[in-house]
């Protein structure tokens, strides 16, 4: 990949919010990957480069997160949590479940790439558990049958019933602009 | 390390308010403010087991297996992280402590796969031996351990068990924070945390095997060692590397008379531990079925062997037969891979044979006066608090790595400001607050202004293209630095360019701002070599022959009986270029390639070509041994005792460990042997501590350097008895010709010479040469990466592949002298093959020349 002139813009931007750039490196990849739809490679390397890191601190970094997609992705992603307050609910049967309707296993995605399954640590949901994402939106006490709905208007391309609202869609929307408020750039310019 | 301080009159504890009182199980040390407790417990002779504790590293408490108690606090604080305070009472073998080492332990191991008999680090392992001292004896786990595949390559050296791994973060710290090459981390961290590189990008750094002594486990080994020895059944000498004027020490391990494995000793003075990884790697050649093993002598226009007598007569004959033509008959070249033993030897026989032509550089150095007389002369721990540092020379990451490493530590760590003179921007540019980047050859000019406008002589504009900001800033940098001690490290720039006035500029400059000099020299005893004579201008001590009948040249007589010859002596350019000429009748060339390892290949081709009798003594059949008339096989690094001397001056030992190949012997032997042939006296010595007494007595500066005193990893340093004091400096104007890029032709530090090439270790290292652009240029000759180029020179014409490479700035290009140039690309299509001509940069270079330029021409593209 390389970034668009816009997005190398925004990067550029953010860049600037920070006395130390490296600081930059979560927001960057996070700009890579709205670009790409998942983190590749080669997207890790134009933030290292960007960054003035080694491409190997970058990956190191990008690991660490589960919401970093180091696979290309579904265009839906089913994110289950299996935290303590989950697995005691059942979600390693949920989870079993999800992947058994879906044909694919959970780290990826169904093979006519309409959903990407994944296992995430608790999503600060405990009182709803067991608890699972779609896009970021939250879908609380989901039982066996919730989970085979869910995973039907999934595979289909819609959005599932039941959930509580979409926060942001983050995996795919393009980021407009960076996330930090304008105000707070008082150092751009500075710290590349 | 007794510490002379911390007296028995403990009464005072409170009397020093700048040191620190601890208690330790009993044992009451001082310390210094800041020290660990884990660093005050060694010194107490108490010993706190740890993992990811590096003495040389920042202390990051990963492992945990440093806990200790420390009375009046609250838990077990790790030793590793916590400083010491004063009236501190510290306890590291209460029940609890032990407690917590066996569940430290017992949690490392949950998921080490305990392959202790088939780990390569069994034996010799931290996490093997502090299991059997502190560990629980036995593991309450009984879950399925965690997998990986076993072992994975890092790089073509470095391979990694993660299973193995512990998690300690050395390596990793390693990379980052001392080698600066942060090519491997932690990934996945986690459950599943493990250590690995980028995808497709291996741990090519030149430092990487420092990693592998560094793990505290098995996880990292090395290619060229793995499966090859127990550690119980290896011997093992301590002894100098000889790969450069650095001078690293190293233990060298064998078995069955085969080295094995060289690691590093930490020496403060020289190579804080580290090695690079052609010092540690590099050694496989000693045991190539290429080595030398007999004598040969020519017949009747063959090489054949000859028995040891047949061989010294022989040469003894050919070098009396020139000599009868006068001093300039003979040419001697070599001395600087040698011990400072055999290169005493080397310019001994020279002088009795007659001559003063003798040199141990080959072209491809500094004036040998300032090399060894330098002053005031530099030590690399110098670097360490020097106020300024400022480089001259080449490229420290490629040729002299662990001095690279030092510099780059001064600069990070203690934010000594550095200022680069180079041709081209370097490994040391991304630490330097200034790179003076000029045209090749001009640094010397460059060097001489900065000390003028050091002393406030006003220069308009910088010399050699400089940038005038970068200039002013190097200017304000050196003036804020003067008289507090900052260093000027000089070298030769490249061997494409003949850098004559860089040594009495360095001097310049450290006078003007009142600091020292550290000159470097390529080859491991270059300095050994000019130190025991090997230059025509010098007597064995670093005195000046010129200077007639002084105290050292009599003492040298006297030790020689003879009379030391008192023509003017010619160096390597000018030995070679009268022997292309055809008015040497015999050379004598000691570990010295004038094919494939002198700046100018044409003129050394026809010099062996035109030279009526030549002697080679070397480890391999060189293609200029192969010419010769007779071929001595000597010992060398491993196989021979004896001391060399570093770019400080600094006198180190080697030691022999390993009998040499077939019937070879080290130099000083037959060199002696030559020489009594020719003096018609009988040979002197019997072994190497004989040479060295000789030389001691001989020259006056050796008379301080005892056996004794170079005994260990400090040794001593030796001063010439004659300073460099340069005249009058005057920069000739650079005479360029028509052609439009200059060339810059370092060494890399993997090549594909004689040593290096045939290490089965580095084989897989990719080594072809490239020729490296500006991507200006690269676009105004619309070419690009990967395509073949003509560059059209001097001498001659050379075909390589270019690639963009903004280091090097507009109007240069560089290439690597040590590698064979590939001509790749429409070549290979054409003849349907991969077509490797065996061409060299050195074909394309004019010694006699200041600089080099180059016409780059695009060759025709294939249809
Ligand atoms: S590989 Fe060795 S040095 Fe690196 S983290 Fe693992 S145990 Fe430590
Ligand atoms: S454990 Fe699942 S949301 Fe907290
Ligand atoms: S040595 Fe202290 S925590 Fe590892």
């Amino acid at each position: 990949m390389s970034f668009s002139a816009e997005n190398r813009r925004i990067a550029d931007r953010i860049v600037a919010q920070y006395p130390q750039s490296e600081s930059a490196v979560l927001p960057l990849l996070h700009l890579a990957q709205s670009q790409d739809g998942w983190l590749s490679p080669d997207g890790m390397r134009e933030v290292a480069e960007i960054l003035g890191l080694e491409p190997a601190q970058v990956f190191s970094v990008a690991s660490f997160y589960t919401m970093y997609l180091r696979e290309p992705a579904g265009k839906k992603i089913i994110s289950v949590c299996n935290n303590i307050s989950c697995m005691l609910q059942g979600s390693d049967e949920l989870l079993e479940r999800i992947e058994h309707r879906l044909g694919s296993k959970c780290g990826h995605s169904t093979s006519g790439g309409e959903v990407y399954l994944e296992e995430v640590e608790c999503l600060a949901a405990c009182g709803g558990a067991p608890c699972l994402q779609v896009d970021g939106e939250y879908f609380e006490n989901v039982t066996i049958e919730a989970a085979d709905s869910i995973v039907d208007s999934a595979m289909r391309g819609e959005r599932p019933e039941g959930g509580k609202g979409l926060p942001s869609d983050f995996y795919s929307e393009p980021l407009g602009a960076p996330s930090i408020p304008e105000g707070l750039g008082a150092n751009e310019g500075e710290g590349s | 390390m007794a510490d002379t301080k911390a007296s028995p009159e403990a009464e005072e504890s409170q009397a020093s308010p700048e040191r620190l009182k601890v208690t330790i199980d009993g044992v009451t040390t001082e310390v210094e403010p800041g020290t660990l407790l884990i660093e005050a417990a060694l010194k107490a002779g108490k010993y706190i087991p740890h993992f990811c504790w590096h003495p040389r590293m920042k202390p990051v408490a990963k492992c945990r297996m440093c806990l200790v108690e420390v009375e009046d606090q609250r838990g077990l604080p790790p030793a590793c992280t916590t400083p010491c305070s004063n009236e501190m009472v510290v306890h590291t073998d209460t029940p609890i402590v032990q407690q917590v080492q066996e569940s430290v332990l017992e949690l490392l191991l949950a998921n080490h796969p305990l392959d202790c008999p088939v780990c390569d680090r069994g034996g010799e392992c931290p996490l093997q031996d502090q299991t059997m001292a502190y560990g629980p004896g036995e593991s309450r786990f009984v879950e399925e351990k965690r997998h990986y595949e076993k072992p994975i390559a890092l790089s073509e050296l470095v391979l990694l068990d993660r299973e193995r791994c512990i998690l300690c973060d050395r390596c990793t710290r390693f990379a980052d924070e001392v080698a600066g090459d942060p090519l491997i981390a932690f990934v996945e961290r986690g459950n599943r945390t493990h250590v690995l590189t980028f995808p497709d990008e291996p741990f090519r750094s030149y430092f990487s095997g420092n990693t592998i002594e560094a793990c505290p486990v098995g996880a990292l080994t090395a290619v060229p060692y793995r499966f090859k020895a127990r550690p119980w059944d290896l011997e093992e000498v301590e002894s100098t590397c000889a790969q450069c004027a650095v001078g690293c020490r190293v233990k060298l391990q064998s078995s069955s008379s085969r080295v094995l494995r060289v690691l590093g000793v930490d020496s403060e003075e020289v190579n804080q531990g580290w090695l690079c990884d052609k010092g540690r790697f590099g050694f496989e050649y000693l045991h190539h079925d290429d080595r030398l093993t007999a004598p040969m002598i020519r017949i009747d226009g063959e090489l054949v062997e000859a028995s040891w007598g047949e061989a010294l007569d022989a040469a003894a004959d050919g070098i009396k037969r020139a000599a009868k033509e006068g001093p300039d008959a003979l040419g001697f070249l070599g001395g600087s891979r040698s011990t400072t033993e055999s290169a005493y030897a080397f310019s001994k026989l020279a002088r009795i044979a007659g001559t003063n032509n003798v040199d141990a550089q080959l072209g491809d150095g500094l004036e040998a006066a300032f090399l060894v007389g330098a002053n005031p002369r530099a030590s690399i721990a110098n670097l360490d608090s020097a106020a300024a540092i400022v480089v001259a020379g080449p490229d420290l990451k490629e040729e002299l790595p662990v001095l690279y490493l030092r510099v780059k530590q001064a600069a990070l760590k203690n934010g000594v400001p550095l200022i680069e003179c180079s041709p081209m921007q370097t490994g040391l540019s991304r630490y330097a607050a200034v790179s003076l980047i000029h045209r090749a050859g001009e640094t010397a000019q460059l060097l001489s202004a900065l000390a003028g406008a050091a002393q406030r002589e006003p220069t308009d504009r910088p010399p050699a293209g400089a940038s005038a900001t970068d200039f002013q800033r190097a200017v304000e940098i050196i003036s804020e630095a003067c008289d507090k001690n900052a260093v000027v490290i000089a070298g030769r720039t490249g061997l494409a360019t003949s850098d004559g006035e860089l040594g009495a500029s360095a001097t310049q400059l450290a006078e003007a701002i009142g600091g020292l000099v550290l000159p470097v020299a390529h080859r491991a005893n270059t300095m050994g070599a000019l130190f025991a004579g090997c230059a025509p201008d010098l007597l064995p001590g670093g005195s000046r022959l010129a200077d007639g009948d002084g105290g050292s040249r009599a003492a040298i007589e006297k030790a020689w009986g003879r009379a030391v010859p008192s023509h003017e002596g010619r160096d390597a350019s000018g030995i070679v270029t009268e022997a292309a000429r055809g008015n040497v009748g015999a050379l004598v060339l000691m570990g010295a390639d004038l094919i494939d390892d002198f700046p100018d290949r044409s003129l050394g081709l026809e010099a062996i070509g035109r030279t009526g009798f030549i002697v080679a003594i070397d480890i391999f059949m060189t293609p200029t041994a192969a010419a010769a008339d007779v071929v001595f096989p000597a010992a060398t690094f491993g196989e021979q005792s004896g001391c060399v001397v570093n770019i400080e001056g600094r006198v180190t030992r080697q030691v022999a460990k390993v009998a040499p190949p077939g019937s070879s012997q080290p130099e000083w032997y037959l060199l002696d042997q030559l020489t009594s042939r020719i003096s018609g006296k009988p040979a002197r010595w019997t072994s190497h501590q004989d040479v060295f007494e000789e030389m001691a007595a001989a020259a006056p500066a050796f008379a301080e350097v005892t056996r004794a005193s170079i005994e260990g990893a400090k040794g001593t340093v030796v001063r010439a008895s004659d300073t460099y004091a340069p005249q009058e400096i005057e920069h000739p104007p650079i005479a360029t010709d028509q052609y439009n890029h200059r060339v810059i032709a370092g060494r890399k530090l993997y090549g594909d010479g004689q040593v290096s090439g045939r290490c089965t270790a580095f084989r897989r290292i990719d080594t072809k040469a490239v020729a490296r652009l500006n991507s200006r240029d690269m676009s105004r000759l619309g070419v690009e990466d990967g395509v073949a180029v003509r560059l059209r020179g001097a001498r001659a014409d050379l075909e390589i592949a270019v690639m963009t490479d903004d280091s090097v700035p507009e109007g240069s290009v560089s290439v690597p002298f040590n590698r064979i140039a590939t001509s790749s690309g429409a070549d290979e299509k054409e003849t349907g093959e991969s077509a490797l001509h065996p061409i060299r940069v050195a074909d394309l270079i004019d010694s006699t020349a200041a600089v080099n330029e180059v016409r780059i021409e695009t060759l025709e593209s294939p249809a």
